[in-house]
């Protein structure tokens, strides 16, 4: 044990340049690691809202009534994780809201609701090519196993997807049935 | 000396709290896991998931009700408001059978079937049915277990280049993984994991929409008396419904999620729209 505490008393001797006893050489230690623990635990975490709005809790439960709204996009401080539940500074006190909503990435340009369906509608008539794609397999002759994977394609209903793509009420009608609903 | 053993007991009591913190640090990881996912990764999903969509409708069909499809709508979208996925633009739809079930396909599409909305006598029921399945769609089960993102290392570099022309053996991948998910839907069921992770956000997704996440309870509770085939595929792809109950109760409990006001709105427009099922 001694000689291994002489061991490294030399390895500091040679990176210090200098003679160092044990009584520096462990408040050496103690100062580098209480600055560490210190600036990680003072680092709090940005977030943002990720959700139309989210409601402040009094404590990290629905119970209570909320102590405010922060809307979409809105940054956070995290000072803690509470199961469910980020405790957040609002408003010059300590709130919760739903770790759900919250996002360690900031909104892009268009904000978290610039939707993303223009690029999947351009993908394709994916869905119009892929049903002649199953013809076209066919007439060219595929494979047993593949003409059994095409029966199996053949139980699709692409009008009625597009009839579901097609239904959704508008941003105005939801929020209209939000408020009727709390009546 | 002394000052410098007080300094160093303070470290190490930190260096322990820290240490006790990982959950947080661990979701904190998940939220970064989430920011690696690509605007490519999001329309694969999407691509693939009308893949999956289409074959749900192709078994069962939509039903045609547009008040009963106007009301789920609504209803499936004031929960997607809340639940923590603006990326993704959801859809709800009805399908033509009398079983009992629900489903969700990546990407945002979900469905609830006409026999499970006969079941339901409540708006805050129905409304807890979807959010089970939008948790399943926010939580991505189907796209983590097929493995599926943009790159070509996986089924969806089989989805790019079906889109773009493909061949035959990238073709048969891209098929074989929608036809998992598929089976996953209709007959092996999600990880239990899942399904229970599942289960604990729509009680939360339901009480951030106002919404009484005990009637999910009710709901399952329902479902499990009902004889005679019309709940076989839920009962294969889901826990026990017993089991299901306690832990739905017990993050109720936790999360202090009371029940919503009567709002005699919900109760007039509920009857209003499905009364004609």
């Amino acid at each position: 044990m001694r000689r291994r505490r002489c061991w490294v008393k030399s390895v500091f001797r040679k990176s210090f340049g200098r003679k160092m006893d044990m009584k520096k050489l462990i408040q050496y230690f103690a100062a580098v690691l209480f600055v560490f623990i210190i600036s990680s635990s003072a680092s709090a975490e940005t977030l943002f809202v990720k959700a139309r709005e989210a409601k402040v809790m009094p404590g990290a439960s629905f119970a209570g009534q909320p102590i405010g709204k922060l809307a979409a996009g809105s940054k956070v401080e995290s000072l803690s994780r509470k199961g469910s539940w980020v405790e957040v500074e609002f408003e010059g006190r300590r709130g919760y809201l739903a770790a759900t909503l919250l996002t360690d990435s900031p909104p892009s340009e268009g904000g978290f609701f610039s939707r993303i369906s223009d690029k999947v509608q351009s993908m394709g008539g994916a869905r119009r090519r892929a049903s002649t794609y199953t013809s076209a397999a066919a007439a060219r002759g595929v494979m047993s196993f593949d003409r059994a994977r095409m029966s199996r394609q053949e139980m699709v209903n692409y009008d009625a997807l597009s009839k579901m793509e097609s239904s959704a009420p508008s941003e105005d009608d939801v929020a209209r049935f939000i408020e009727e609903g709390r009546k | 000396m002394k000052a410098l053993r007080i300094i160093s007991a303070i470290s190490v009591l930190f260096l322990f709290a820290s240490c006790a913190s990982a959950p947080e640090q661990a979701w904190r990881a998940r939220a970064s896991n989430e920011a690696e996912r690509t605007g490519s990764d999001i329309s694969a999903e999407v691509a693939f998931g009308r893949e999956v969509a289409s074959k749900i409708l192709g078994r069962y069909g939509i039903y045609e009700n547009e008040a009963a499809s106007r009301y789920v709508n609504l209803v499936g979208q004031s929960l997607a408001r809340n639940a923590g996925s603006p990326e993704t633009e959801f859809r709800f739809a009805i399908l033509d059978t009398d079983e009992v079930n629900a489903y969700a396909a990546p990407g945002g599409y979900v469905f609830i079937t006409k026999g499970a909305l006969k079941i339901t006598e409540t708006e805050s029921e129905l409304a807890m049915v979807l959010a089970h399945e939008i948790s399943h769609v926010t939580g991505r089960h189907i796209v983590k277990e097929l493995n599926i993102r943009a790159g070509d290392d996986s089924a969806l570099g089989g989805a790019a280049r079906l889109i773009g022309g493909a061949t035959d053996t990238a073709r048969l991948t891209f098929a074989q993984a929608v036809d998992k998910a598929v089976d996953m839907l209709f007959s092996e069921g999600y990880k239990r994991a899942d399904e229970s992770e599942a289960d604990g956000n729509a009680v939360v997704l339901g009480a951030l929409s106002e919404y009484s996440p005990g009637d999910f309870v009710l709901f399952l509770m329902k479902a499990d008396k009902i004889e005679g085939g019309k709940t076989q595929v839920l009962d294969k792809t889901h826990p026990p419904v017993s089991e299901r109950v306690g832990s739905i109760r017990e993050t109720i409990r936790a999360e202090g999620a009371m029940p919503a006001p009567a709002y005699g709105a919900r109760i007039n427009r509920f009857k209003a729209a499905l009364s004609s099922i």
